[in-house]
């Protein structure tokens, strides 16, 4: 009977076995670190994707508001032109001046006051906006009108060319309170208001 | 295929043959003996390397057998173990011969069932000091003899193949030491050492008769020992393996033990001859006996690889631990090179994920910011809005071209006095007429108006001049229509 236990076989098969385990629990070991790692990396790119997916659409709407900020800016820009701004006044006044001269009406009087903010057209939305903005009502940039009071003396044709040349006015302005009355025929005296507008920055408690 | 060496290592001498092969055969094309100059290990070692390099075979194509006086080869008897144990046991009975006690030795055993709750251990040992130099010198030159065995053990396999039979013996006479085996059945039942031999038996050329005596005596003992334990009549067949320089022997022993007696040669064994004019002689199948187990695929109950196993677990550790290595590495290389790839990415993907987040933080910020503004412009847009719709009401009117129209629908018997406009909508003209019918034609044609309409009285009185005549002053209330109206 062959003795089995003599055999280098099993010493060597046993050693294989040996190696072989251990061989198997460095590559499991390494392989779950690996894997592990992989893992990780697979997780921490989604998460990068996301997030890059995030600070594109972030990126999209800075760019966005900004655009509809720089046209909000542009709009108002060219709403300004239609107005007046603080140094057109005196030079207004003194083209009523010759407005007057032109149409051969007499100026009898003309007075300013000061700036007013206009009125909204539709006072529940304007609450309504009130409310929800950020602002007070009265801060911020809003219409504001001076009325400048006007009272002139001449014919019924001159005082119509006269504001006639006022209605054309390259600026945005407003005739209201028009009073004719009959001085001594044919002149005629007439008051009237003339609303000339601007962008003004309203400070808390400024009147309408 | 090159020549194959088969070395013969004794105590006093190495004898070796060399087998050349031609197509299936196998010939002892040369056969030679060295004396040995002392019993050193070193002088053997030296003597085999000298033959193996004279005759230039590779390690690989040597075989080795000892058969030396120092060596151990018996059996005994010990009560049934489990085959585990068997090694510590027979180790431990090795060590219990003085002169293997202190010495380190290679062995090899076969054991089998013997009577009731026994077991019969038959081996062989040798100490490593007679095997390991040549063993080193070969491992040495990277490279391994093909086998190293014992003999009288490896040529059991020989005469199994040869008889095939029951209850055959087989007498191997050494030097000094005799052994006599006992096999059936493919087994060796028997085996038993004589520590006289060829010197003892023969004196001066002649066959000392006294020393025959005993020495029959002692191996008929022996092979009735084992006729009674197998419950065996007789043993009948024997075959010899001695020095045959000295004749005759073969004829003495079946003359004195009644047994047919054949000389173990080469030749009978299928596929090896001798070449033409050789002599061999039966103690050669000694040095050929691994060779000839080999080529015809003998196999043998004693394990002799397992008896160097030492030695081979050293190499295979040297071996497995280099493979370890490389596998190692690879696998280091290979799955560190994953793992480092991955957290060096990692690294990255983890300072663009805080880079990222710090710039959605500022974006979210600065976007906020914006929306905050937007929100802002367009609620100023919608108050500018509100307000401008606001102007646009007053703006509607043009006041000169009421005024023109109010001129044209004038009837020629009223005139003005005062026109005044309250708001942006409601008109009061007052004037004088010569009748009430121009009045009331006046209403008619404000009513009619393209820029008046909703005309009506607000009073109408009679007045006097200073001549006596009558005149109507009046007012009327009017609306101004809008461009849209």
């Amino acid at each position: 009977m062959i003795n089995k236990t003599l055999s280098p076989k099993t010493d060597v098969v046993n050693l294989k076995l040996i190696f072989t385990v251990i061989a198997v629990i460095l590559t499991v070991l390494l392989g779950f670190a690996s894997v592990q790692s992989f893992l990780s990396y697979r997780s921490e790119s989604h998460e990068l994707r996301e997030l890059d997916i995030r600070h594109s659409r972030l990126e999209k709407d800075f760019v966005s508001l900004g655009n509809l900020i720089e046209q909000y800016t542009r709009e108002q820009e060219k709403f300004q032109k239609l107005l007046f701004q603080e140094q057109d006044v005196p030079l207004f006044l003194e083209e009523i001046a010759l407005f007057a001269s032109d149409a051969k009406v007499k100026i009898l009087d003309v007075k300013t006051r000061t700036f007013v903010k206009v009125k909204y057209l539709d006072p529940a939305k304007a609450e309504k906006n009130k409310k929800s903005g950020p602002k007070e009502e009265d801060q911020g940039l809003v219409l504001s009108s001076l009325p400048v009071q006007v009272n002139i003396q001449g014919t019924f044709e001159s005082i119509v060319k006269f504001l006639m040349k006022l209605e054309r006015y390259k600026q945005l302005l407003t005739l209201s309170d028009v009073e004719i009355k009959l001085k001594e025929y044919p002149q005629l005296l007439c008051s009237l208001t003339v609303s000339i507008y601007s962008l003004r920055e309203m400070k808390t408690g400024m009147a309408q | 295929m090159g020549n194959l060496l088969g070395i013969e290592v004794g105590s006093k001498q190495i004898r070796y043959l060399v087998f050349s092969k031609k197509g299936r055969k196998c010939l002892v094309s040369k056969k030679g003996a060295v004396l040995l100059s002392g019993t050193a290990p070193s002088f053997m070692a030296h003597a085999v390397l000298s033959i193996i390099s004279q005759e230039k075979i590779p390690f690989g194509d040597c075989y080795l057998t000892f058969l030396q006086d120092n060596m151990l080869s018996s059996q005994f008897i010990l009560p049934r173990i489990p085959a585990r144990e068997l090694e510590e046991v027979v180790r431990g009975e090795i060590e219990k011969i003085p002169s293997f006690s202190a010495e380190d030795f290679y062995f090899t055993f076969s054991h089998r069932p013997f009577e009731d709750a026994k077991t019969k251990v038959i081996f062989s040992a040798v100490l490593k000091n007679a095997v390991d130099p040549l063993y080193s010198e070969a491992r040495e030159k990277k490279s391994r003899f093909k086998r190293i065995e014992l003999a009288p053990l490896n040529l059991l396999p020989l005469s199994y193949h040869l008889h095939k039979g029951k209850d055959e013996a087989m007498i191997v006479v050494d030097d000094n030491a005799t052994y006599v085996m006992v096999n059936s059945a493919k087994e060796c039942k028997l085996l038993y050492s004589i520590s006289s031999g060829k010197s003892t038996l023969y004196r001066d050329d002649k066959l000392d008769s006294g020393e025959f005596l005993n020495w029959t005596e002692e191996i008929r003992r022996a092979l009735k020992s084992y006729a009674l334990s197998y419950n065996v009549l007789e043993v009948k067949d024997c075959w010899l393996v001695w020095d045959r320089d000295k004749p005759g022997l073969e004829q003495q022993i079946e003359g004195k033990l009644g047994l047919r007696v054949k000389s173990l040669d080469i030749t009978l064994f299928a596929g090896f001859a001798a070449l033409a004019g050789s002599e061999l002689n039966p103690r050669d199948c000694i040095a050929a006996a691994p060779i000839i187990a080999e080529l015809n695929k003998y196999n043998s109950e004693f394990n002799f690889k397992g008896m160097m196993r030492e030695q081979f677990l050293k190499d295979s550790k040297k071996k497995l631990i280099a493979a370890f290595a490389v596998y190692s590495l690879c696998v280091v290389a290979a799955l560190g090179s994953v793992f480092l790839f991955y957290s060096k990415e990692r690294g990255q993907i983890k300072q663009r994920l805080v880079d990222t987040r710090a710039s959605i933080a500022e974006l979210e910020i600065k976007t906020q910011a914006l929306r905050e503004k937007r929100d802002e412009a367009i609620r100023a847009k919608e108050l500018l809005i509100l307000q401008a719709g606001f102007v646009r009401e007053l703006n509607r009117v043009s006041w000169s071209r009421v005024f023109g129209e109010v001129a044209t629908e004038l009837p020629a018997e009223v005139a003005f006095s005062s026109f005044q406009v309250s708001g942006t909508s409601s008109v009061t003209l007052r004037g004088e007429a010569l009748d009430v019918a121009s009045v009331a034609e006046l209403v008619r044609r404000i009513d009619n108006s393209r820029v008046l309409y909703k005309a009506s009285f607000d009073f109408l009185k009679e007045a006097k001049r200073k001549d006596e005549s009558i005149y109507f002053t009046f007012g009327i209330l009017a609306s101004i229509r809008k461009d849209d109206q």
